[in-house]
């Protein structure tokens, strides 16, 4: 289903694709366009094993999408089944919580260049289980 | 740019009509960058300057797909936001009704006193063999030991002696004393099972509105004894 370019150019995270620079640009240019949307970069926990890889990384997202929302879109695109755990983090760190828009995480969490960054992994393996209802609900979803 | 090309091949269009089909915010393909574009349905309009928003590619298109699409797409946000998966979350089990307490008769049976539970038959078996071998013991005082044995073995008709005669129908009449007696034995029990049934199944209505469901057990349980 995957082209196979997809994993060679995905190798890298975004973030060392880029300069800062360039991605400042893209984030104001893109605002320009869709002022109203959020730009979010989903990527695969690089350790991850079972979880497959985004064709999409850059999300242009809704302020008022829920995170759930957002988790139950990506989820839905990479067809997971119920019962495959499912790990969204925020900025690398942290679970965040369910309820919130991402209006809300995107003002907490967003990176210098603009952009709000998260990793997903098929395991929590950050540590940091401030929610685990957080953590329970993205298994159930 | 290859990313175009594996685009144009695998069908961006028919990627875009899968996610607008579920019950969830539509995503499509912004034209530029590789951007995925959410959207939900109720905030489509001041999205729609640029790139595919929601409800633009279902008339788009021209597959079979675009009528459900579009009335998905067009649907509540609340809808929207629910996928199936959620729905499942109290698993049926919790739900479901007609696991009542008193669904089978043999399950408080398993939990009351040994005598009055399923294994009623097998102890009157084992009643049986009993007086069987008692029977069998006793002629075995009368009779020569290697004749009875043979007689148990093969179960023939007897020949022989009239001693011997009088003792096998005594024998029979002992067995079959033995085996009416289990039979009332077990009818007796049988009277008392049902007559335990049957407060099991009045006393809860008199204790008040009969709210069905878990809460009768400890109920039930006081009279087990």
């Amino acid at each position: 289903k995957m082209p196979p370019s997809e994993k060679s150019q995905h190798a890298k995270p975004f973030k060392q694709r880029k300069s800062l620079a360039t991605r400042k640009e893209e984030v104001a240019g893109i605002r320009l366009k869709f002022p109203t949307k959020i730009p979010v970069i989903v990527e695969r926990y690089h350790r991850e094993k079972y979880l497959p890889s985004l064709d999409k990384t850059k999300f242009l997202v809704p302020q008022e999408l829920t995170m759930t929302q957002f988790i139950t879109i990506i989820r839905n695109r990479m067809s997971l089944t119920p019962s495959q755990a499912f790990y969204l983090l925020v900025n690398n760190s942290s679970l965040a919580s369910m309820s919130l828009t991402m209006a809300e995480v995107y003002k907490d969490n967003k990176d210098e260049d603009g952009f709000l960054y998260m990793t997903y992994a098929s395991q929590e393996m950050f540590g940091s289980c401030t929610e685990c209802t957080a953590v329970e609900l993205s298994k159930a979803g | 740019m290859f990313q175009r090309l594996t685009s144009l091949f695998f069908g961006e269009v028919e990627e875009v009509y899968k996610e607008c089909s579920g019950p969830k915010p539509c995503i499509s393909e912004a034209d530029e960058d590789d951007w995925l574009l959410v959207s939900l349905p109720g905030s489509y309009s001041h999205s729609r300057g640029r790139g595919l928003s929601c409800p633009f590619p279902c008339p788009r298109g021209s597959t079979p797909l675009s009528p459900g699409c579009q009335s998905d797409c067009s649907s509540g946000f609340e809808r929207c936001c629910m996928d199936e998966s959620w729905f499942v979350t109290p698993p049926p089990c919790f739900t479901a009704e007609g696991s009542t307490p008193e669904a089978s008769p043999m399950e408080d049976l398993l939990i009351e006193h040994p005598s009055m539970s399923v294994y009623v038959s097998t102890g009157n078996q084992s009643v049986a063999e009993e007086t069987g071998s008692l029977v069998l013991q006793e002629t075995s005082q009368r009779v020569d030991p290697a004749v009875s044995a043979g007689r148990a073995l093969s179960s023939r008709p007897p020949r022989g002696s009239a001693s011997q005669a009088a003792a096998l129908a005594k024998v029979a009449q002992v067995s079959r004393v033995q085996r009416a007696k289990a039979r009332s034995e077990r009818r007796q029990l049988g009277r008392h099972r049902l007559q335990r049934q049957n407060r099991l199944r009045d006393l809860p209505r008199h204790s008040g509105p009969a709210r069905g469901g878990f809460l009768h057990q400890p109920c039930q349980r006081r009279f087990n004894y």
